[in-house]
């Protein structure tokens, strides 16, 4: 019966917004204000030619859409441009939080498998075969750690000077050892990219050379432009609880990598952040943040709340999710049965947010389809769902004594 | 009589102070300190908010001292009287036994406090420039004072050698002096538990407690900041150095944000308007405001990683408004559109 109601009155198929505004599925396109698209175009088209770093920040509160931006628009947006996106989710403050991540996502056995393919074709000259070494052929031969040894130092040449991903022995050393160990531990685990210890694949003091030489071979490997990290909740994890002084150098040490990597590579690095998770990179190191937002050019991308008009359109973006079908098709892009005259009490930019719409919307359509009311719904209604939801404040009394 | 080598000073609650001041007063010269005692905690003065204990031997010692330092009760021959000071009478007709002092009663008590020299030797001088002053000349006269303690001076690494060389835990080390600093250079160095105990935390929580003084902590590395605190709280004051701020922000949005912690420190210290008043202010101005203002909130893991001591927490977080329900608001956004709203 209420789907009926909702159909017949409301002309909608569904309530079509989520009920938990945060978490929401951003694997599909969501709204976004266009003001925002053409900022992040801008951003894009003055970094990609310039020296500086290819980087910049996404600051915004809770609820304000970081995430939708980077997993929902950021993500085509790079690849459209030949631009490979690597999406990180708390990645963690120290670099092999970051480097752990990352080759999760690609996995040890798919990422070596690619890079190796692209040495075979620099070792094929020396091992030509009637039919084509696999992958797993290759490892089924190194038996002992002699051979993967010798593996290893054959594709240290091949990484080193054919493929050119770095210039350095013992980096291009420890790739090759990543693939020739891939055999025996086909999957990456924690302490790999923790340097210092005997099995290491990352060289101790050599971290953002083995980060960028990762860097070029994604590039090789894929056949793309480059790379784009979008780091969501860096903050998150690189400030889990009480920082000592060394975690906080290496939050800072991590971002400086990344900066001087992009600064050298196409590496595009974007990291969403809170504002008091600004506030406080920009006091820590003065420098490095101008590095990251081009001083002048102040490259900030600062989510502010949605205006009225930009406040209807992501309602209404909503609503046609359920105006698919072609017997609403004649309700589609309208506000209804929302009231025309929502704005009127959109006036608190605090409810502006992305979140908080969704979140309105969700509960005014659902209670006003419980209670039957009819549409378009009366703008008292909405209005005393967001009372409820969010209640205005109450002044406070003139004493405030201390706690 | 031997004379005696340690500070009286030690952190008391005041409100107790004046019930046992009222207990002395209606016993005049008729209560030694183990009878004063005794009545203190049969009256449930004396005696621990949690559990209501009796306080320990040490704690109604200090009580009696305090009251002795301040001059509120006179020793003789063992007997306590209610001193004579004109002010320690008003302050007895002014407050009323078990119930919070009015304000009036606490302008005394300050006066009282400010007026002692042993609290104006180790404390309040370090921020006047005088030696001669009121408690309105301090609170117009005083400047800041930054709190230096030993870890700010020491570097991560010479903390962490010594540990490793003494094989010994780094937290668990002997305290060391605490620096009262004014701008002008003027210092007062607490170099023994003792006066730490007497001042850091008597003295100058007794201040804080009778909003003498406030205090702002924003990171670790500046420090504890003290500052005298102008009763004079004004809201036009404040607005004005609101809209100066919006106006001289260049960018080209249409939104101003500001950090509260930061405006709270800049204000506080150009106008000493307490932290609770800015506060106050900043929330006011949102409800009166609601379409121009909108609070950003932050999680308190951003607040207590400006310090590497799990102590200072509270006072970092005191320069944040925090909302029930919502935590703690570390920006104001403000739309530029209220300088229209505010100045029509």
């Amino acid at each position: 019966m209420n789907r009926s109601f909702i159909g017949g009155e409301y002309k909608l198929s569904r309530n079509p917004f989520p009920p938990a505004a945060s978490g929401i599925d951003v694997g599909k396109d969501l709204y976004i204000p266009p003001k925002w698209k053409e900022r992040i175009e801008k951003y894009y088209n003055e970094l990609r030619h310039g020296k500086g770093a290819k980087a910049f920040p996404i600051v915004g509160e809770y609820g304000s859409g970081k995430t939708v931006l980077l997993k929902g628009y950021l993500k085509n947006f790079f690849e459209n441009k030949r631009i490979k996106p690597i999406y990180f989710e708390n990645p963690g403050a120290e670099f092999y939080d970051l480097a752990n991540t990352l080759m999760r996502s690609l996995g040890r056995h798919e990422f070596s498998k690619a890079l190796w393919e692209r040495c075979k074709e620099y070792l094929a000259e020396k091992t030509r075969l009637l039919f084509p070494m696999t992958f797993n052929d290759m490892l089924s031969t190194l038996k002992t750690k002699t051979d993967r040894e010798n593996k290893a130092r054959e594709l240290l040449d091949v990484i080193k000077n054919k493929l050119k991903l770095t210039d350095d022995e013992e980096v291009a050393y420890r790739l090759g050892l990543m693939i020739v160990e891939t055999a025996s531990k086909p999957y990456f685990s924690y302490r790999d990219f923790v340097a210092g210890p005997k099995d290491s694949l990352v060289a101790e003091g050599e971290e953002p050379k083995y980060f960028k030489a990762i860097i070029k071979a994604i590039i090789k490997i894929y056949g793309v432009d480059g790379v784009a990290f979008l780091i969501d909740e860096f903050e998150e994890v690189a400030f889990p609880k009480r920082m000592t002084r060394k975690q906080t150098y290496g939050y800072l040490a991590t971002l400086r990598s990344l900066i001087e990597i992009s600064e050298s590579e196409n590496l595009w690095i974007i990291i969403a952040m809170t504002e008091e998770a600004k506030e406080e990179t920009e006091k820590l190191t003065p420098p490095l943040w101008q590095r990251f937002t081009h001083q002048q050019m102040e490259t900030i991308l600062r989510f502010e709340p949605l205006t009225p008009e930009e406040s209807k359109e992501l309602i209404i973006w909503w609503l046609n999710r359920a105006r698919e079908e072609d017997d609403f098709k004649e309700y589609r892009d309208k506000l209804f049965p929302l009231p025309e005259n929502i704005e009127n009490i959109l006036e608190s930019p605090d409810i502006r947010s992305p979140r908080r719409l969704v979140r309105i919307g969700f509960f005014t359509l659902a209670r006003a389809e419980k209670e039957e009311v009819k549409a378009p719904i009366p703008l008292e209604f909405v209005e005393k769902v967001i009372k409820e939801l969010y209640p205005p404040q109450i002044p406070k009394g003139v004493e405030n004594d201390k706690q | 009589m031997k004379k005696r080598e340690t500070l009286w000073m030690r952190y008391v609650d005041l409100e107790k102070i004046k019930d046992m001041l009222h207990l002395v007063y209606e016993n005049n010269g008729e209560l030694r300190a183990g009878t004063m005692e005794q009545l203190g905690i049969k009256e449930r003065i004396l005696v621990k908010r949690e559990g209501g204990k009796p306080l320990s031997h040490s704690s109604l010692y200090h009580y009696r001292k305090v009251m002795e330092g301040l001059d509120l009760v006179k020793v003789r021959q063992n007997f306590y009287y209610i001193s004579e000071d004109r002010r320690v009478q008003n302050f007895i007709e002014l407050t009323t036994f078990k119930k919070n002092m009015s304000l009036g009663a606490k302008e005394i008590l300050r006066e009282i406090i400010v007026g002692n020299n042993d609290c104006r030797k180790y404390f309040f001088d370090v921020f006047m420039d005088e030696d001669n002053y009121t408690l309105e000349d301090f609170r117009r006269e005083g400047r800041y004072v930054i709190v230096e303690t030993r870890s700010m001076r020491e570097p991560l690494s010479v903390k962490e050698n010594r540990a490793e060389k003494n094989n010994e835990n780094i937290h668990k080390k002997k305290a060391g002096a605490v620096i009262l600093r004014n701008p002008s250079g003027k210092e007062a160095k607490l170099k023994t538990q003792d006066e730490i105990n007497a001042i850091y935390w008597g003295v100058r929580l007794w201040a804080l407690g009778l909003e003498i003084t406030d205090e702002i902590l924003t990171s670790f590395a500046e420090g504890r900041i003290i500052y005298p605190v102008n009763p004079d709280f004004s809201d036009k004051i404040l607005i004005n150095y609101l809209l100066n701020k919006i106006k001289a922000n260049n960018s080209d949005s249409e939104w101003v944000v500001l950090h509260i912690p930061t405006f709270i420190k800049e204000v506080a210290l150009s106008t000493r308007f307490s932290v609770n008043k800015i506060k106050n202010f900043l929330e006011d101005l949102k409800i009166k405001y609601p379409s121009f203002t909108m609070f950003i909130p932050s999680s308190t893991m951003f607040i207590d990683i400006k310090t590497p001591f799990e102590k200072q927490d509270w006072a970092i977080r005191n320069s944040y408004i925090h909302k029930q329900g919502i935590g703690y608001i570390s920006h104001l956004r403000i739309q530029r559109k209220i300088l229209k709203e505010v100045e029509a």
